[in-house]
């Protein structure tokens, strides 16, 4: 009979749990004051549920997700449930073309269409939220932002959760 | 007779894999359900969704603050960096404003003692005096869709809604929810955003909207009375959240032929911010400022 070994639960409970740990730093780390002005800066965590949802998507289910969501809009102002929908979005992309983006170009191809998809929804609903035209340029320059600066800011993520020895 | 092409193992697992997608594409339907459904919730009972966000606020203000403090001196380190350059004409600059506040002090002491003596003939009565609560921004938590920041004082240190927050430059936003340690500010560049305010030397009454842009628009002006470029915005007072006079910025042309505001308080700088009591409410706690 095999012996569960203590370190060896520790290491495999840490293994599951380090994407949804990395999403909720990066959740805080982005909240803090940027001295950018009002300018919207690459969409770090998106990028980061994108990749986790493709490379660890056993590690990162649909519900956990939801719940982390849910915990980017209370700490932020954003609706409740924006970011959560948003997620999910990403998630069932990410888990679509999961086979198909296996090289990291094909990783950062895949995030277009998820990104624009996402612009896109985010928008219709918070025009809808507010019942007013939403003006959709800070929108589609954050998802061009998100589009280009993706492989700069998608190599450090995939090392620290791990996606880049695509794993389960 | 042909062989079966698929045995009934192969069967059973083609039907359990069909099943298990199915019940994936349920859980997004579901949990997308669920998510619209908050959002239509939260439009609807504001409540709840403030007291959740107070208590989210509450456990998170500590770590942001914490891990705010080193960026916060990272950032203050490299804009004095940039500006030692600048140090030889940064004190001539220094000095000839110096020479010219002290001017006005002689002036602004001579009005005061005037404005005190008006004031006893008059028999005027100036309301309660205004308490403040100066605090760090500890955390940008608004994003494309929304402008907000979030502060390290509560309801523990005399904070409450709709107090008016102000920068050195002029008028930030108000307090929009507050937590019993934190609390969050709304801009007055969110969408939710609506300021009654007053325009130049005619005080003619406008309606301050916010876009979530850096530039806020002025709405709802009569048609007779439109807005000169250059003209100083101050708050109206209609509504009463805000005292009348907080200035907040210049107009601008926009697009269209439409007006907006270019507001004095610098979006990159604004590190600390006063919490400001007109005595509305009780008096802010006085002995937690600079917290």
């Amino acid at each position: 009979m095999a012996r569960h070994e203590p370190l060896q639960d520790l290491d495999t409970w840490s293994s599951h749990a380090t994407p949804a740990l990395v999403l909720v730093g990066l959740i805080l780390l982005t909240s803090l004051p940027m001295p950018i002005g009002q300018w919207p800066l690459p969409n770090l965590v998106l990028i980061a549920v994108y990749i986790a949802s493709a490379r660890r998507p056993k590690s990162l289910p649909a519900g956990l997700l939801f719940g982390l969501g849910l915990l980017h809009d209370l700490l932020g102002s954003t609706p409740i449930g924006l970011h959560a929908l948003e997620y999910l979005v990403v998630h069932a992309i990410a888990t679509q073309m999961r086979r198909a983006a296996q090289s990291f170009v094909a990783l950062w191809v895949g995030f277009i269409p998820a990104v624009a998809i996402a612009a896109a929804m985010t928008w219709a609903v918070i025009s809808l939220y507010h019942m007013v035209w939403v003006a959709p340029d800070l929108v589609l320059t954050r998802a061009v932002a998100s589009a280009l600066a993706f492989p700069a800011l998608a190599l450090p993520v995939l090392w620290l959760i791990g996606g880049h020895r695509n794993a389960a | 007779m042909d062989e079966p092409k698929h045995s009934v193992g192969e069967i059973v697992d083609d039907g359990l894999r069909t099943a298990g997608r199915a019940m994936r594409r349920l859980t997004y339907a579901g949990l997308a359900l669920i998510a619209f459904g908050l959002v239509l919730v939260g439009k609807v009972d504001t409540r709840i969704v403030d007291s959740a966000r107070g208590g989210i606020a509450d456990i998170s203000a500590p770590v942001l603050d914490a891990l705010s403090y080193p960026i916060a001196s990272f950032y203050e380190w490299i804009r004095d960096i940039a500006t030692v350059g600048d140090l030889m004409s940064e004190n001539r600059r220094l000095r000839e404003e110096n020479a010219r506040l002290a001017k006005l002090r002689l002036i602004a002491h001579d009005l005061r003692a005037e404005n005190a003596g008006l004031r006893r003939l008059l028999r005027f009565d100036p309301g309660p005096i205004a308490t403040s609560v100066s605090t760090r921004v500890i955390a940008d938590t608004g994003g494309v869709f929304a402008r907000s920041l979030m502060v390290h004082v509560g309801t523990a240190q005399g904070v409450r809604k709709n107090l008016a927050v102000l920068s050195a430059e002029g008028l930030v936003g108000r307090v929009q929810n507050v937590g019993q340690r934190s609390a969050r500010i709304l801009l007055i560049t969110d969408l939710n955003s609506k300021i009654p305010v007053a325009i130049g030397n005619s005080r003619r009454r406008a309606i301050l909207s916010g876009t979530n842009g850096s530039t806020p628009k002025l709405e709802f002006f009569a048609s007779d009375a439109a807005p000169v470029p250059g003209a100083l915005v101050l708050t109206s007072g209609d509504g009463g959240i805000f005292r009348p006079g907080l200035p907040i910025g210049v107009v601008e042309p926009g697009g269209d032929s439409s007006w907006q505001v270019r507001p004095f308080v610098d979006w990159d700088l604004l590190d600390f911010v006063r919490i400001v009591d007109y005595g509305q409410s009780p008096e802010i706690d006085l002995a937690q400022e600079g917290q």
